[in-house]
């Protein structure tokens, strides 16, 4: 069956978060979460949409920036800020299957709100404790590797 | 003389005498406490009081008779004035509460209220203006001053509002950095830490955490304002409920009772009427005597002109009645925190409640005996916007 096919494939999880901390903590809660997948960082929403352009610093090969399977993206950010890349990504028919995490400090009504409206799969307000963070990665790793099934990746061109 | 012309121009009399009725009337003239002015048809000064002479500062020889536009080196000769009495008075007859606002060479700047009046008796007697003029100086000038204070006041206290959220929002971060690597660290050097070591560790985390507490307070103090909602009628017996299933567990865990009387419905900021009874009854519990089973009574009175006195009373540990106001001061505390946790900021965040919906509140205690919280609310709010 399909389904059990495409879970074969581990996906590529890019991570969008201006903040060098804030990649290392991500980074470290999915290490303890035992999340295994391959990891990719971006520092903004300009890079992550030169990422899935496959432009600027990630032209070239495919191997540079693999499609990713799921985004965290974190909202506030400098240049292109997350609200804008979310709406960029989910209004590109061939970027919109790509589910979207955000993960910010920002619990506004306002941004989830605003967030859900654009398309956005999934709204996590960063835990305050790092255990807490782990928590989080370990029910998202769950939820978004094992339980849920996403659309088959595309033929690269 | 001054007679003769008020003759003349009030009623035509042909005598030469002053009648009864015109004394009368000329008393009533001197004795009002406006600046009066009696004009004939081309503008001189036929009659007026003590009260014009005392605010203008002119006297009575330099003003009757004379063209008041020439008054006084011509300082009457104000433009908006001669409009007023030679455009408007003839066709509108009567002229209400027109604002003139002119700066005397001699006397200064004077606001002043005017109304003017156009009388006639018949086609052969000339006409007459009655000009009646109100110093507004002061009150307009106060007036001004206030309104002026008030934008000031408003935006300093947005500027502060909306500096306490950004701080404290801001400050999380770097907190958040602190308590997560720290923890981090805990957990991957733990066992390998020297005892002394690992509760130096263990006291930079649980001070981040302590700050934490005191910012995400800080934000709930500045978010009284910053997210005001405005008041509806609020069933203070439903909230109530609420909050008392919200500290079901800690009241049972200390074996103490909470009491809730009849509570009425006012016109209040629900999730803040929520807050507050949350921090009192909180706080009443929280301040137990050791060994002593806390017993919390909420009731609450209406009065007859319209206020609803609430009151929190318990059996806790109390205070000296004399720190009764310090207690709701920002970060005060009377008690150590070792014993006692939190941050210091619930009675302040209780207190800038109340305030906002026009109340008061106050504390009576006795030390080792127990503590009354009494809160003053309005039971109806005036066109229920009020801005914080």
């Amino acid at each position: 069956m399909m389904m059990q096919d495409h879970h074969k494939i581990p996906i590529t999880i890019l991570i969008c978060d201006d903040d060098e901390d804030d990649r290392m903590l991500t980074l470290q809660a999915l290490e303890d979460a035992h999340i295994s997948n391959a990891l990719r960082f971006v520092e903004d929403g300009e890079q992550l949409l030169d990422y899935l352009y496959q432009r600027g610093q990630y032209a070239g090969e495919t191997g540079a920036a693999p499609r990713p399977g799921l985004i965290l993206l974190d909202l506030n950010m400098p240049k292109l800020d997350g609200r804008e890349a979310l709406q960029r990504i989910k209004g590109d028919p061939t970027l919109v299957d790509i589910p979207i995490v955000i993960l910010t400090t920002s619990g506004l009504d306002a941004d989830v709100i605003r967030s859900y409206r654009l398309g956005v799969n999934s709204f996590i307000t960063k835990p305050v404790t790092f255990s807490g963070l782990v928590e989080a990665m370990n029910v998202l790793g769950k939820y978004w590797l094992e339980i849920v099934e996403l659309p088959p990746t595309p033929v690269q061109v | 003389m001054r007679e003769d012309n008020l003759s003349k121009a009030s009623s035509g009399a042909t005598t030469n005498g002053v009648t009864a009725v015109e004394r009368f009337l000329l008393d009533i003239i001197d004795t009002v406490r406006e600046p009066l002015l009696v004009l004939d048809s081309e503008f001189r000064v036929t009659q007026t009081n003590r009260a014009f002479f005392q605010t203008f500062r002119v006297a009575s020889e330099d003003t009757i008779g004379e063209v008041l536009f020439d008054l006084g080196d011509g300082q009457w000769d104000i433009p908006p004035f001669r409009r007023l009495l030679r455009d408007r008075l003839g066709p509108e007859r009567e002229l209400y509460d027109v604002e003139v606002d002119h700066v005397f060479p001699r006397i200064g700047r004077k606001i002043m209220l005017l109304n003017a009046r156009l009388v006639t008796h018949g086609p052969d007697v000339p006409r007459v203006i009655l000009l009646a003029i109100e110093d507004v100086t002061e009150r307009r000038l106060t007036e001004r001053r206030l309104a002026a204070q008030r934008i000031e006041l408003q935006r300093s206290n947005d500027a502060l509002n909306e500096f306490a959220f950004v701080a404290s929002h801001d400050l999380q971060e770097p907190l958040r950095k602190i308590s997560s690597f720290g923890e981090r660290l805990a957990t991957s050097l733990g066992p390998r830490l020297d005892e002394k070591s690992s509760h130096n560790l263990e006291r930079m985390l649980d001070a981040s955490a302590r700050m934490r507490t005191l910012i995400h307070d800080l934000l709930a103090y500045s978010q009284v304002a910053t997210s005001a909602e405005p008041f509806v009628a609020t069933d203070l017996a439903a909230v109530a409920r609420g909050v008392v299933a919200d500290l079901e567990t800690a009241v049972g865990d200390a074996g103490g009772r909470l009491d809730v009387g009849d509570l009425p419905v006012i016109d209040a900021d629900p999730l803040q009427m929520r807050q507050l009874f949350q921090n009192l009854l909180g706080n009443a519990l929280k301040f137990r005597q050791k060994d002593v089973k806390p017993l919390v009574r909420l009731t609450a009175a209406r009065s007859s002109d319209g206020v609803c006195t609430i009151t929190v009373a318990d059996n806790g540990i109390g205070f000296k009645q004399e720190h009764g106001d310090k207690i709701f001061r920002m970060f005060e505390r009377l008690n150590p925190r070792t014993q006692y946790e939190g941050s210091g900021i619930g009675l302040a965040i209780c207190r800038k409640i109340v305030e906002r919906h026009g109340g008061t509140i106050a504390a009576t205690s006795t030390a080792g005996e127990g503590t009354t919280f009494t809160v003053n609310l309005p039971v109806t709010q005036a066109g229920m916007e009020y801005a914080p």
